[in-house]
């Protein structure tokens, strides 16, 4: 692992809904690749842990799966956004948002003071 | 809902899991493809871009961590544990069945008692809101619940009462003549009961219509009634134009004016009322002082609908504030009586109480037996975790937990105890006919009626028993099995005795021995207590019958009754089959009883006035002359009656022995005057006491009095007792029919042999004799299979020790008593333990004892040597074997 930082404690889901969001359709290997890219390579991501995470989300009924073709030609499973992922992104997304700006102005040198 | 549809699909995923786990395989292989094909551009050689892939990925963690995720893990398992629990069980079935009978017999046993439990007072009565509705009773200064209400109490405390929404008063009248116009007749028992009653219990009529507020409104004006379903079907064949015919009770006529519904007898378990009558009925049926005064306690006890939202407790402390009056209205029975309110499911508190105290000894008893039943199968256990200790360590050593195991094994236990269970609650099916002739009937010949069906209570009951034994004879084993030290245990050779549980395995044997001497010494004291009533003390019940003539209910004449009597006694007396006839004057209690008679005050000649108020209360009875020779009750000293003790002649008394020995403590009694409530009457017999010796009462004095002397006689109300030479129960017939040949009108109730009353009267004794002594027996049973099963495991692990002893000199007898020593050490402990558990526990049986001592050392005695000869013999098998071990054999094998 080294200098590069692991996935904190349920973000992945958050960070597939995202990519799924921002890329469309995409297959287990290439929503992997891609958060691995999004984060300059900074995130360690065990590819493991991607797909019970895809299961638990497709369970939930934030996303869901069709047998398709990869770009490569590859016969792959891709997984697409439904609605109720979407509001699921929505409001996971405005939490984590209110989460890290409490976060900061925590951390952030006292300026009143 | 998101967690809830995951569960959903996983639960379904639990079944689908061969396309699915395929379709992750695909899934899993496209993944890595696409990876190596990356590589690939990238540069790597195809070795280097697959291990690569490979390494990122981690395929078969992957694949179990989606599993886990697919189905629910906890499902599997436990679904894993009961398939392999069903296979170990199919493997073994002798010991199978060994483990679900023994667990059947136990759990059948405390599901029976519960089922009597549940008839008598937990299943609501099959009224409407059962639970709104309270009984109400007057508590006397005595104690006893049955002081009675006043019409005038009971409608104060109908006017004025907030907390109850309606109240309905109430007399039980357990002997009603009921005769219909065409001359069909039974004793049955009644109620007489407000206007309001079957509205109050919201019971609608079947057909006909319930009473009308004006119906109890005047004093032995509306003579009407209902009738309960099953007199409408034995008396009326079901035809509806019963509503409006006459039928006579007590030799009034009355009115059928509705039926009850089917399954309705009243509002107490238990006690089933036939026919229902208006309270203002009750003074011209015959009974008590119907005069509407405050001194005049007509009735029983209340019955009352509470208001929404309140509690027995609110209305029994406003009605006793209401009833304070009575102080100043009332003065010859002041504010000594208390007023109590219970839920109406119950009876009496007195009642209540001593027959809770029977079931809850009965409860004890069964418990113990399951105590007993649950050590043997943990011994089984024990030993069958130690033959299967190699199985176990293979398992732990290829990385199952030890939580796994444990839960595993409490599985297979817990599956063995649903199938007792279950077989159990078949058991009690037939235990339960087996008990229900104790409750069909009470000693007076009136039936009684107890639901004694399964409803769900009784089921979650025995679930809960067979769930909490399961857990009570397998956990501690299978905690024990699973913890082992895996390099000891998997190298070969090292000695199993290490790892039986020695203390623990000897322990419960020893408590087994111990739980049984205590059943067994209750069972031996209450056979011997339940063979001496049976006997009768003083007095011999076989071959007699009893029964009871009431001509005083068809409103009989003094004169009559006379004529009835003689007449009776002397075609009784002359017919075949017949020896001899005894009767006397009615009273409360049974014919041979010391209950019976009405109480009297005694004294003697030259006792002042303030010596006689501490004086003596006895019960009295007016007997015939043939009465104690009939009943075989001996005098001890003087005379019987005789024909000349008539009216006019000298009084004349005979005292039982506790009576002469409280009045005259030195000399004999005959020739003596005693005064009965200040009259003076001559002893001219005594008789011995027939009431059965116990450890806690003393012999109750009584006094005898001439039936045609006494001044208390041509009431009615004629107990008889006949002594015939041929099965009382084949007699009963013609004796019925010669009296009915004398006057046809006369009610007859009562009837039955006297040692079937005898039964009935000592109910509870003999109740708690069959079931201590079906347990005495199981568990002796059980002591014997637990030592036995103790003793050959523990030969089977000892063959080495005992081979290298046998190639050391040791002899096959001091192999055998080895053996038998072990066994015999252990029993002993166990019946020491049980001998002081038995005398710390035997107050609790003590008044069911009769003829015999708590502590009889003969009881004792008999049952130490009892069991230490069962041990003997459960040794033997095991001792046998290990005699015969082969040295050679047994150095070579461990």
């Amino acid at each position: 692992m080294g200098d590069k930082a692991d996935i904190w404690q349920g973000t992945l889901a958050l960070m597939v809904l995202k990519t799924l969001e921002a890329m469309g359709p995409l297959h287990g290997y290439g929503i992997a690749r891609r958060i691995e890219q999004t984060s300059d390579n900074l995130l360690s991501l065990n590819y493991g842990t991607l797909y019970p995470a895809l299961l638990k989300l497709e369970q939930e009924g934030a996303v869901e799966s069709e047998w398709g073709v990869s770009e490569t030609n590859r016969k792959a499973k891709f997984y697409k956004l439904t609605r109720a992922g979407r509001k699921q992104l929505e409001r996971e997304t405005r939490d984590w948002e209110q989460a890290t700006a409490i976060l900061a102005r925590f951390l952030s040198p006292a300026e009143e003071a | 809902m998101r967690t809830l549809r995951a569960f959903l699909i996983r639960l379904h995923g639990l079944f689908r899991s061969d396309t699915r786990e395929q379709e992750l395989a695909a899934e899993l292989e496209s993944h890595l493809q696409m990876h190596i094909d990356d590589n690939l551009r990238s540069g790597m050689t195809p070795e280097q871009a697959r291990r690569d892939a490979l390494l990122k990925l981690g395929v078969e963690q992957t694949k179990q961590a989606c599993r886990e995720r697919q189905g629910l893990p906890w499902i599997e398992t436990l679904w894993q544990d009961l398939r392999f629990g069903v296979r170990m069980i199919g493997k073994n079935p002798g010991f199978t069945s060994v483990v679900v009978l023994t667990l059947a017999l136990g759990i059948g046993a405390n599901t029976t008692i519960f089922t009597l439990m549940d008839a008598l007072y937990l299943k609501p009565l099959p009224l409407s809101h059962p639970e709104q509705l309270v009984r109400i009773y007057a508590k006397g200064p005595s104690g006893h619940y049955g002081a009675g209400f006043s019409y005038p109490e009971f409608s104060l405390l109908r006017d004025h009462s907030s907390s109850l929404a309606a109240l309905s008063a109430e007399t039980q009248i357990a002997q009603l003549h009921f005769v219909t116009d065409d001359n069909d007749s039974e004793e049955i028992r009644g109620a007489f009961v407000s206007a309001n009653y079957f509205t109050l219990l919201g019971i609608q009529p079947r057909l006909g219509r319930s009473f009308l507020p004006e119906e109890d409104a005047a004093r032995a004006r509306d003579a009407v009634a209902v009738i309960s379903d099953r007199v409408w079907k034995t008396h009326f064949n079901s035809d509806p134009a019963a509503i409006g015919r006459q039928i006579h009770i007590n030799g009034i006529p009355i009115k059928v004016i509705g039926i009850a519904p089917p399954g309705f007898h009243g509002d107490l378990t238990g006690s089933p009322a036939e026919i229902w009558l208006p309270t203002m009925m009750l003074g011209a049926a015959g009974f008590a002082c119907d005069d509407g005064s405050y001194d005049c306690a007509l009735f029983d006890a209340m019955i009352g609908r509470l208001v929404p939202d309140q509690s027995p407790a609110r209305a029994q402390a406003e009605a006793g504030s209401l009833m304070v009056w009575s102080a100043t209205n009332w003065p010859e029975r002041p504010s000594q009586r208390q007023l109590v309110v219970t839920p109406a499911s119950a009876s009496a508190p007195d009642v209540q109480a001593d027959s809770v105290t029977q079931m809850h000894l009965l409860m004890s008893i069964t418990a113990t037996l399951l105590l007993i039943v649950c050590a043997n199968l943990a011994g089984l256990f024990l030993a069958r975790g130690v033959s299967r200790r190699k199985e176990i360590a293979v398992r732990l050593s290829i990385g199952a937990r030890r939580f796994r195991i444990v839960r595993q094994l409490l599985t297979e236990s817990l599956l063995l105890a649903s199938l007792g269970g279950a077989l159990g609650l078949a058991v009690s099916i037939w235990a339960k006919q087996l008990l229900s002739k104790f409750y069909a009937t009470d000693s007076e010949g009136f039936h009684h009626l107890y639901d004694l069906s399964f409803d769900w209570r009784v089921l979650v009951y025995s679930v809960a028993v067979a769930l909490l034994a399961g857990i009570c004879f397998g956990l501690l084993p299978a905690i024990r099995a699973s913890r082992q030290d895996l390099i000891a245990e998997l190298k070969e050779g090292v000695s199993a005795e290490h790892h039986t549980g020695g203390w623990l395995r000897h322990g419960l044997v020893i408590g087994q021995v111990a739980l049984s001497m205590v059943l067994v010494v209750f069972a031996a004291l209450l056979t011997r207590s339940g063979i001496a009533i049976q006997q009768g003390t003083n007095f011999d019940p076989a071959h007699m019958l009893v029964l009871r003539l009431r001509p005083e209910l068809t409103k009989a004449s003094p004169e009559q009754v006379e004529s009835l009597v003689r007449r009776v006694d002397q075609r009784l007396s002359s017919s075949p089959g017949v020896q001899s006839v005894a009767f006397m004057q009615g009273g409360e209690g049974l014919v041979w009883n010391w209950q019976n008679g009405r109480e009297v005050y005694v004294g003697l000649p030259g006792t002042s006035q303030e010596a006689l108020q501490g004086r003596l209360m006895v019960r009295k009875q007016d007997v015939n002359s043939a009465f104690f020779q009939t009943l075989h009750i001996p005098l001890l000293q003087g005379r019987s009656f005789s024909e000349q003790d008539h009216d006019g002649s000298p009084r004349v008394a005979i005292v039982n022995q506790a009576l002469a020995a409280r009045l005259w403590s030195v000399g004999s009694a005959v020739g003596r005057t005693v005064l009965l409530n200040q009259e003076p009457f001559q002893v001219i017999g005594v008789s011995a006491d027939t009431q059965p010796p116990s450890p806690i009462h003393a012999p109750e004095p009584h006094v005898y009095l001439s039936y045609w002397q006494s001044n208390a006689t041509r009431e009615g109300d004629i107990r008889m007792a006949i002594r015939v030479a041929a099965d009382p129960a084949l007699v009963l017939p013609t004796i019925r029919h010669t009296i009915q040949s004398i006057d046809p009108n006369v009610p007859i109730g009562e009837e039955m042999s006297m040692s079937e009353q005898v039964d009935l009267e000592y109910m509870p004794v003999l109740l708690a004799r069959t079931i201590t002594s079906y347990c005495g027996l199981l568990a002796l049973c059980m002591s014997a299979m637990g030592l036995y099963s103790m003793l050959a495991f523990s030969v089977r692990t000892r063959t080495r020790e005992i081979g290298i002893r046998m190639a050391l000199g040791a002899l096959p007898k001091d192999v055998l008593g080895l053996v038998v020593r072990q066994g015999t050490k252990l029993t002993l402990a166990g019946v020491l333990i049980g001998i002081a558990a038995a005398l710390a526990l035997t107050r609790f049986v003590a008044s069911l004892l009769f003829a015999v001592k708590t502590s009889d050392p003969a009881t004792y005695s008999f049952v130490a040597v009892l069991l230490l000869l069962v041990a003997l013999a459960a040794c033997y098998l095991p001792a046998r074997r290990a005699a015969r071990v082969d040295p050679m054999q047994a150095l070579r094998t461990e």
